[in-house]
């Protein structure tokens, strides 16, 4: 090929994570869960072959379908060489060991609906109720999102070693309960559609809340985070739970709030000096769609109200005309749901916006006391902020101080700091 | 103007489908910015499908014939004033660490 036709084509962004994710799935639908590390290195394998080829011979026209067809000719011939030796996917085995049936049986697993259905397996295999959550939210990042150990551990705020050491610990378990590579159904599906509802939340808030010094991972869990989710409004087994929707309405909301929240210094901005304009209108009018097609249930989750308040926030024109009257009942009726000291802090701060700050005071001393509250900054700063909009200057700047003194991340520091300058 | 061919040699290392991702957009930027009109041409090579000619009755069909470390899994050919020129603009490919490039220069026949 000569330098004239060498193709930069552009690649789609994460493609190569996003169909590592696809194909795991896959080849472990056909080796069968026990034999996941066979998966991941068949998934190696084309990986690098598609570095070195589409390096060489340029970026082929459908790049999804290239790395398909090749992880595809390399478990054939893995199943040709190993089939006497290795036990593959139990529901498999019997058309593998035949060659007359090995094609046919792959070709079937590798059609564009089956692929689907070997995610869904992926994600209720990875979300299973007997594994411990920690163990969950890594595996999902592993295996689901083609997270490699040192970016799972860099999204999860830990070491590499503990990551590998859970990692090999939930293999470990699914492999001794032999928990099934299926998708459940019956009345089990519900529940289990719930932990994995709460695996995705969990990867989202992780994204989203917490900031580090390595704000592209975080955004790409935010990403991820709703991949998981879109899919399951997508596949038929799972798109008729109400729920779902009011996550994914919840991810959109929160996530068209995504690049206003951070300064051009990876620094965070307080919703009321985020500049709204910033808001990715597209995920706001998304989410209020997909928060309208989770009203069919007969029961307000709390994904439905945490996506109503968030709603509400990116629905106001600007920060004075936010309806605090319905933020404070979304947030009473998610305290009767989800009793929590951080609830209470919300609806302690939502009250000072609805009643004025004398009320907040009083109900922010009262939580003071709370043990779950006791070294979290935002009390603090929440204080500070009320005792600035009464005028009492000493007391704001010393909440604020004491603020700064609990909070974890440089993010957090820098904002508490310039309140401090603003406000001296 | 010389040519210089460069063997892509080596067994891949291990990366994230992020990080292959990357160095395939880099290589990309390699060839437009860095090589900059002097990339002539390359392959892959099919690592399956090797013969090796000892004579013309003695053919070993078992191949890859050599340590995987040092099978050659496909090459380039680009332009560059001299070895050391070829040199600097081969340090800059992103395939390095995932593979051993050897650069070779062309003889230039007379």
């Amino acid at each position: 090929m000569s330098s004239s036709d060498q193709k930069v084509q552009e690649l789609v962004d994460h493609l190569f994570r996003h169909e590592a994710g696809k194909m795991v799935a896959i080849l472990t639908r056909i080796f069968g869960f026990h034999n996941l590390a066979l998966a991941e290195d068949v998934l190696q394998d084309t990986l690098h072959q598609a570095l070195k080829d589409w390096s060489l011979a340029g970026i082929p026209d459908n790049p999804p379908g290239w790395l398909m067809v090749v992880a595809k000719r390399k478990a054939i011939n893995i199943i040709r060489r190993e089939k006497h030796t290795r036990s593959f996917a139990s529901d498999m085995d019997t058309l593998l060991k035949s060659e007359w049936t090995t094609s046919y049986a792959i070709d079937q697993i590798f059609l564009p609906e089956e692929i689907q259905d070997s995610m869904l397996r992926m994600i209720f295999t990875c979300c299973h109720p007997a594994l411990p959550i920690e163990a969950q939210l890594a595996l999902t990042l592993k295996t689901l999102c083609g997270f490699s150990i040192e970016e799972t551990s860099s999204a999860l705020l830990t070491s590499t070693a503990n990551i590998s050491k859970r990692l090999y610990r939930a293999k470990e378990k699914i492999r001794s309960e032999q928990i099934d590579f299926s998708v459940p159904f019956g009345s089990h599906l519900r529940q289990r559609l719930d932990a994995v509802l709460l695996v995705i939340y969990l990867l989202f808030n992780e994204g989203y809340s917490t900031t580090s010094d390595n704000p592209a991972i975080r955004k790409d869990l935010c990403l991820e985070a709703m991949r998981l989710a879109m899919l399951l409004t997508e596949s038929q087994t799972t798109r008729d739970y109400p729920p779902v929707y009011a996550l994914v309405a919840l991810i959109c909301l929160h996530s068209a709030r995504f690049d206003a929240r951070i300064d051009d210094e990876n620094n965070l901005v307080i919703l009321e000096d985020q500049d709204r304009s910033r808001w990715d209108k597209d995920l706001i009018a998304e989410g209020i769609q997909f928060l309208a097609q989770s009203a069919s249930g007969d029961k307000a989750t709390t994904y439905h109200l945490e996506a109503a308040i968030a709603a509400e926030h990116c629905l106001a024109p600007d920060l004075a005309s936010t309806n605090w009257d319905r933020i404070f009942s979304y947030y009473t009726a998610l305290e009767e749901l989800k009793p929590s000291s951080v609830v209470q802090l919300n609806l302690a701060i939502v009250t000072g916006k609805k009643d004025g700050p004398a009320a907040a005071i009083r109900l922010l001393h009262q939580l003071e006391t709370h043990k779950a509250l006791e070294h979290y900054y935002l009390l603090y700063a929440s204080l500070g902020e009320f005792y600035q909009e009464t005028g009492d200057g000493p007391k704001a700047r010393s909440y604020f101080q004491k603020a700064l003194t609990l909070a974890k991340t440089p993010a957090i520091r820098t904002l508490l700091e310039k309140k401090l300058i603003r406000h001296p | 103007m010389n040519q210089f061919l460069i063997l892509v040699r080596g067994k891949y290392q291990m990366g994230s489908p992020e990080e292959v991702q990357k160095s395939l957009e880099k290589f990309g930027e390699w060839v437009q910015k860095t090589l900059d009109g002097r990339y002539v041409s390359g392959a892959p090579l099919e690592n399956e499908e090797a013969r090796l000619l000892k004579s013309k009755t003695e053919v070993l069909t078992d191949g890859p014939f050599l340590e995987s470390k040092e099978m050659i899994s496909g090459y380039m050919i680009i332009n560059a004033d001299n070895v050391q020129e070829a040199t600097e603009l081969t340090a800059k490919c992103p395939l390095l660490g995932q593979y051993e490039l050897e650069v070779r220069k062309l003889k230039p026949m007379p």
